[in-house]
């Protein structure tokens, strides 16, 4: 069914629809009183997280010595409940420095713990206290990066971290491991990482992973920027559509990284098609339609090599007025629109 | 719409303003303002360097790094980069840990065509999502993006390297909205998460390529009560997309599960089963395929672990059958945190078990190794080979055999000094072997990366940085690309900031297609300590 074309919007409500959520984000700071120093009984807490309502060690203890360590905690996740009025979450130093008291009593290295120098299950254990593990998200039980021990602190800084407490979230830091990827962003044609437009995160995902290479719905990665290419097409190219299909897909003829060749092609663009179909030999004859295949590449006649609304050979609808000849090459006795020569 | 994002933007800035100044729930926080100029001088064909596809010229204002945490421990963060330019890149959030958060986005992005880059396509797109926990171990959450892409571009013929290249212009107009909802419901040791997805595609070019797709997903985690050892893991999505014209519909409902064992100490048992039906109305895309994946690994704590596993594969159309075996093994190493191995191979056959495939039997082998050293406070190096061969016959038939061979050895060096700075020196090397039966092809790329980041000295900050490629063979390419900066700062948490960007590209096989770009970059910017 035909959808109904959008009503056009007034240019005020357009204008206002725009300062919508700043005003709601300053309603709702306003509205949000400033409690006793205490723990709000509207405290809404996951139940992966543990609520130590009495710290063995208070924050002040600490910021004695390791004085304006909260402000490095001050614009995180992690804040220290201390300097918060109305705390959904008791954090404070020891939460995650267990040995406390004893550092207290004799302040060396060695009594103390430091999660970003601990490995293996110890340093798992330090932060799924409160944190579900990638491994135990929505990815079925698998996280390569858990698989290889890499410590949480490995990608995570509680102090100081960025976005999702990362200490980089841009593509920078994932070269940090991934060296043969930089270089790839550089090449002929790439997706604008470098640029910061696309992000390793825009495709690959720590969690909701479904398939090897820790990318998101396979195929529908790509589909989410590039809807024009997703397709269902009445008349489907099977390479395209091997869909939920590792390796096949978009993937069959892109590297998404970057590329020696035009539009991301693993191949210069009429070569990605000779690695599956042999040039038929009327279409390079010098003397077939007045030699059209000596001058044109496949993409021109075949533009839908995504799919196509109107031929089952992908034949561009357009063709005549393309390349302009006197021929109509859609004509049905020859490559008819929907059906293939001589039907 | 320009004038209203950049609306938007100002009046998050100032509600944050009046949220820091309101005395109840002010707090504290950091970023960077910044505000410049960036000049562009390009001379060649506009649609060739990727890099300067997004340059404007133009007022600049941006806000960088910004975090501020109020007092009722609402946190804001933002990433506001070139607000006032068409390049604009914004980010923004707002959440309370425990409770609930909002992020907004809004890109864009463009891609030249043609020499004088008259030609060209916009994209935007913008995206906000939200979440809230109203009760312990319950997360509900939902978002809505929207990404619109017009203008006018070449067609895939227009590629370089086809034999012949059409530079005939196609125009893009469509607008794509999504919308996802859902709920998450979670313990200390389970996880379930359901969520729906619709997305509307809306061309505006005046083709009737309108769509929608619908989408459900399942995913389940849960540990064995009383046996910790054992995890289980799965979920389904089932889709529908349709095409609005006419009754074409294309479904896919996609399984998956896996199970986890910790068995006797340091050995982990791992199988996983994906299943996917796709079908189509018109019968000829139908296929159904099926993944079963068996691994096995032995820890070495605080050393490293083997892996090894085996993969069968089938896939059905209807017509042609097909079925897949591999192999895995790999391996990883650390000595004291400094020396780091890693190694993988993974080998995969796929034989015609029925009917006549387009394309035959199949081998795709991949191999890989690395090594990494870690330095005591000087830096670290690394290197990387990553090989993959892939093997199959054209048309079906063994009399035409297509191979693919593919290299890449990347290694990089980093420094660091405490008196000095840092510097980063990346060498790629790529070789591509692709042999088919009408054609060959080949390239070989040599790429440099090298970054200076000297430490500061006298309230002057400065990075020098470049990039050179070179690919032979089949392709002839030369592209390099310089940058400089430099800060200076001044009244303690002001800065002055030049930063010069050069870029050429020359492909030598189609020699108007060079491209020389200079851009400068002129800020002044501020530290804000709130």
């Amino acid at each position: 069914m035909r959808k109904m074309p959008m009503k056009k919007i007034p240019r005020l409500v357009r204008t206002l629809k725009h300062l919508l959520l700043p005003v709601f984000l300053l309603f709702l700071f306003s509205r949000v009183q400033a409690a006793e120093p205490e723990v709000s009984s509207r405290v809404l807490l996951k139940p992966a997280v543990e609520n130590t309502a009495a710290l063995e060690v208070e924050d002040d203890v600490c910021l004695e010595c390791h004085d304006d360590f909260d402000r490095t905690l001050s614009g995180t996740t992690h804040r220290l409940a201390s300097t918060i009025k109305s705390p959904s979450v008791i954090i404070g130093c020891v939460s995650c420095h267990s040995g406390g008291p004893n550092h207290i009593e004799d302040p060396t290295t060695e009594n103390i713990t430091n999660p970003a120098g601990l490995v293996g299950k110890e340093a798992f254990r330090t932060c799924t206290k409160c944190h579900m593990a990638h491994v135990e998200m929505d990815n079925l039980g698998f996280d390569v990066h858990f698989d290889q021990q890499i410590n949480c602190a490995g990608c995570h800084s509680v102090h100081g971290g960025g976005k999702s407490l990362l200490l980089d979230d841009r593509a920078e830091f994932c070269f940090r491991c991934h060296v043969e990827r930089r270089s790839k962003f550089s090449l002929r044609s790439n997706h604008p990482v470098q640029q910061g437009n696309v992000t390793c995160l825009s495709c690959h995902r720590m969690t909701k992973r479904q398939d090897y290479n820790v990318a998101y719905d396979l195929d529908r990665t790509c589909q989410g920027c590039h809807p024009e290419q997703g397709g269902p097409f009445p008349f489907e190219h099977e390479a395209t559509t091997a869909y939920d299909v590792e390796g096949a897909g978009c993937m069959a003829c892109h590297d998404p990284h970057g590329s020696e060749n035009d539009h991301l092609l693993q191949l210069p663009a009429e070569r990605v098609c000779l690695q599956c179909h042999p040039i038929p030999a009327g279409h390079r004859a010098p003397n077939g339609h007045g030699g059209i295949g000596t001058q044109h590449t496949c993409q021109t006649c075949h533009d839908g090599h995504h799919g196509s609304y109107t031929s089952d050979i992908f034949i561009s609808p357009d063709l005549t007025e393309q390349i302009g000849i006197g021929l109509d090459c859609s004509a049905t006795q020859c490559h008819g629109l929907t059906g293939r020569r001589g039907n | 719409m320009k004038r209203n994002s950049v609306l938007s933007c100002t009046a998050l800035i100032v509600s944050i303003g009046l949220a820091a100044v309101t005395p109840a729930i002010s707090g504290e926080g950091s970023g960077k303002m910044k505000i410049g100029y960036v000049i562009v001088d390009e001379e060649g064909d506009r649609g060739v360097n990727q890099e300067t596809f997004n340059a404007y010229e133009g007022a600049a204002l941006s806000l960088a790094g910004f975090r501020y945490g109020l007092k009722n421990g609402i946190l804001i963060d933002a990433d506001l980069n070139n607000i006032t330019l068409n390049n604009r890149n914004l980010r923004a959030s707002a959440s309370k840990p425990g409770l609930f958060g909002v992020s907004l986005t809004n890109n864009q992005y463009r891609r030249t065509y043609g020499s004088d880059g008259s030609d060209f396509t916009r994209r935007r797109a913008t995206g906000a999502t939200a979440y809230v926990l109203p009760a312990s171990g319950l997360k509900l959450f939902g978002g809505y993006s929207t990404t619109e892409k017009h203008g006018e571009k070449f067609g895939a013929a227009s590629a370089i390297g086809t034999l012949f290249s059409d530079t005939s212009v196609v125009g893009t107009d469509y607008v794509n909205n999504s919308l996802n909802f859902g709920a998450q419901a979670f313990s200390r040791k389970a996880n379930l998460r359901l969520e729906y997805r619709r997305s509307d595609f809306d061309d505006k070019t005046g083709f009737d390529r309108d769509r929608e797709g619908k989408s459900f997903l399942l995913n389940l985690y849960s540990t064995v009560p009383s046996a910790d050892w054992l995890s289980v893991s799965g979920g389904f999505r089932v889709r529908k997309d349709e095409y609005l014209a006419d009754t074409t519909e294309l479904k896919t409902n996609l399984f998956w599960a896996g199970t986890k064992a910790n068995l006797a100490r340091y050995y982990t048992l791992e199988y996983r089963i994906m299943t996917a039906a796709t079908s189509h109305t018109s019968d000829t895309s139908d296929n159904d395929n099926m993944i079963n994946t068996l691994t096995l690994t032995r820890r070495f704590p605080g050393w490293g672990g083997l892996r090894v596993g085996y993969e069968s594969r089938v896939a059905d159309d209807g017509v042609d059958k097909t079925g897949a075996s591999g192999i895995l093994l790999s391996g990883w190493f650390n000595y004291e945190r400094k020396l780091f191995l890693k190694g993988r191979a993974t080998l995969r056959d796929e034989e015609v078990k029925d009917g006549l495939p387009y394309l035959g039997n199949e081998e795709f082998n991949r191999y890989l190794l690395s090594a990494r050293y870690v330095g005591n406070g000087w830096g670290d190096v690394s290197v990387r080979w990553d090989n993959r061969t892939r093997k199959f016959d054209v048309n079906n038939s063994s009399a035409y055999v297509a191979t693919a061979d593919y290299d890449a050895v990347t290694s990089e060096l980093n420094l660091q000094d405490d008196q000095y700075g840092r510097a980063v020196f990346v060498h790629s090397y790529y070789l591509g072997k692709f042999d088919y039966h009408d054609d060959r092809f080949e390239f070989s790329d040599h790429l440099f990366t090298g970054t200076l980041y000297p430490k500061e000295y006298k309230d002057i900050e400065l990075s020098l940085g470049g990039t050179y490629y070179r690919s032979r063979r089949d392709v002839d390419i030369e592209k390099f690309a310089v940058n400089v900066g430099a800060s200076y700062r001044f009244l303690e948490d002001h800065y002055l900031e030049v930063k010069y960007n050069a870029y050429n590209f020359d492909d030598f096989l189609a020699p108007d297609r060079y491209y020389t770009g200079n851009i400068v970059e002129v800020n002044i910017s501020k530290d804000l300590s709130l």
